[in-house]
């Protein structure tokens, strides 16, 4: 896979995911579905199709699966700054917006998704914590290991890429990295005073002088 | 921090932030706007924070008015209790739940046995009105629970008023005193009333009964409001005569039942069973072999089983206090000896949590 040119402001070692936009991605052969495989969502037969929900469908079972043919399904996002991310279809379907778009196959006639909130930065970022996340070392000590200390380097980001990672998580419903976002977050403002949280997210005090007053002296308790 | 987010979160953002906050903090940042004062009072909010809350062992300290915070791990702090009046506090009718904490106590004023629901945190309590007459509350405990068909706070009162049966009293928090309803029940059996645990809407207690001699599990189900009885697992039922060494936990959701035995090769060996449900058979889910200087503390069995953040805490009394801190997951366990002195009697200790859950508004008594 080709470095990508076109995001300057992301470092290399995040792009490891997409691939140069102009790069057809082929598929050679229809996808097999393989009937040994223990996938679940294989129990009944899928039809294999031409559409993109059908050729990602198809692409995701036969990769759980053991077939030598799995083909590993591209897709192709359009971020909000009108920059194009390749991604692997199992690893955006970590999103469940991007999943249920998917399903529902609502990418329409085009094979672009659009996703018009996220910018190609913040797209990458958080499909580089789903990669990492794709495996689930349930109970495997040295994988729990390594996914709480990616974590926690993952999430030690300036405030303007913790809030890209915020909303961009929030809006493609990725539940882990949104946990992991919101404990980041709180774990800044722990110790602040209302002062400083006003300062920081922005927020103008719209209380009456004695509503003001009263939730003061509801509230006293916390102050000591 | 110098710089500060360009956008506005939205509220829903806004909340999940809150719900990750400690108690503390969130009561004070109640000022920041009234969009995060409505977020942060909404008692489903209140609610989703409390059950989030990280929980520890809360221990009434005996010669002083405080309550010690014993977390998993790290250093005990303490908490000044509000008396208002009270003499003294009944280490045994002591239950938490929620932040809310519930004794017993006597007041001055009244000489009454009155019963106080308060959060350590904000010092708001509440008095509760007595349930009947005075044997009832001289040989009784109270539990406090979340009641989730009527979606109240209950405090219950479990007592051999009218031998030989027992009574189970309970009332909502907060309501009039003649609101105490009396369940009677159906089995005569000798209940070991600090074994309650609630699990799943239900409430369990460990019992003996004479005919035919055995120990089994006395089951109130909140929800149907019905007495049952269950049986314990059928290769845990060998116990000393001893009524401290087995017990009842909650453990994530399930129903734990915890021996601990005296072995042959001068060990102790505890063992714990967990059931989903009451449907389910007991599973033999964790064994521990205590061996060496562990085991002279279990000589004096006074101790209580908590299990919390993803291990097992049991507290308990030699010539100081200790706590075994075992992990459940890696089986590895090591002993931490406490350093307090102030303890003369072992209270019963109760797990706890930081929460914004306040007492109700007492309506008339």
């Amino acid at each position: 896979m080709a470095a990508v040119t076109e995001t300057e402001s992301v470092e290399k070692k995040k792009n490891r995911l997409m691939n140069s936009s102009e790069e057809e991605v082929a598929v050679e052969k229809p996808p097999v579905i393989n009937p040994m495989s223990e996938d679940d969502s294989a129990g009944a037969a899928i039809p294999v199709g031409n559409s993109l929900s059908d050729q990602v469908m198809a692409a995701a079972i036969s990769e759980t699966g053991e077939t030598e043919e799995s083909e590993k399904k591209n897709l192709r996002l359009m971020s909000s700054d009108g920059k194009e991310v390749v991604v692997e279809a199992a690893v955006a379907m970590k999103s469940q917006l991007i999943r249920q778009m998917i399903e529902a196959d609502c990418a329409g006639g085009s094979d672009v998704i659009n996703i018009p909130n996220v910018t190609a930065a913040a797209l990458s970022l958080i499909f580089r914590y789903c990669e990492k996340h794709l495996v689930d070392g349930d109970g495997d000590k040295a994988i729990t290991d390594d996914l709480k200390s990616f974590d926690e380097d993952f999430i030690s980001v300036d405030l303007d890429t913790l809030y890209d990672l915020l909303m961009g998580s929030n809006y493609l419903d990725v539940k882990g990295l949104l946990d992991l976002a919101c404990q980041k977050v709180a774990d800044l403002i722990k110790g602040k005073s209302p002062d400083e949280i006003r300062r920081i997210f922005n927020i103008e005090k719209d209380f009456s002088p004695e509503e003001e007053e009263e939730v003061n002296k509801e509230n006293k308790w916390a102050f000591e | 921090m110098d710089s500060s987010f360009d956008l506005h979160l939205p509220e829903d953002l806004t909340r999940e932030i809150l719900l990750r906050l400690p108690a503390k903090s969130v009561a004070m940042f109640r000022c920041v706007s009234t969009v995060w004062l409505s977020i942060s009072t909404d008692p489903s909010f209140i609610l989703s924070h409390a059950r989030r809350a990280p929980k520890f062992l809360l221990v009434r300290s005996a010669c002083a008015d405080k309550y010690i915070k014993l977390p998993a791990s790290g250093l005990s702090t303490t908490v000044g209790i509000n008396k208002r009046g009270v003499v003294r506090i009944s280490d045994e009718a002591m239950s938490s739940c929620d932040g809310l904490v519930c004794f017993r106590g006597i007041t001055e004023r009244f000489a009454l046995k009155t019963y106080y629901a308060h959060n350590p945190l904000s010092n708001l309590q509440i008095r509760m009105p007595t349930p009947g007459s005075m044997y009832t509350l001289k040989n009784s405990v109270c539990e406090l629970y979340w009641n989730r068909r009527r979606g109240e706070y209950q405090l219950l009162n479990i007592s051999q008023h009218c031998r030989p049966n027992y009574h189970l009293r309970a009332v909502v928090l907060g309501s009039h005193y003649s609101s105490w309803e009396i369940y009677r029940v159906p089995f005569v059996t000798d209940l070991k009333k600090q074994s309650c645990v609630l699990v799943n809407d239900c409430l369990y207690w460990t019992c003996r009964r004479s005919y035919p001699k055995s120990i089994g599990i006395l089951v109130f189900d909140t929800l149907k409001e019905s007495f049952s009885l269950m049986q314990l697992p059928s290769n845990g039922r060998k116990v000393s005569a001893s009524f401290e060494n087995y017990g009842l936990v909650e453990m994530e959701g399930e129903l734990g039942y915890w021996t601990a035995e005296l072995c042959k090769s001068r060990s102790v060996r505890v063992e714990i069973w967990t059931q989903m449900s009451s449907d389910e058979k007991w599973r033999n889910t964790h064994s521990l072999c205590l061996a060496g200087d562990a085991m002279s503390l279990f000589c004096f069995p006074k101790f209580l089983f908590a299990c919390f953040e993803g291990g097992f805490v049991c507290l308990f009394k030699d010539e100081g206090l200790y706590l075994l801190h075992w992990d459940l997951k890696s089986g590895k366990y090591y002993i931490e000896k406490l350093p307090m002195t102030d303890i003369a009697v072992l209270p019963p200790a109760r797990i706890h949590r930081e929460t914004l859950v306040n007492p109700p508004s007492y309506l008339s008594y």
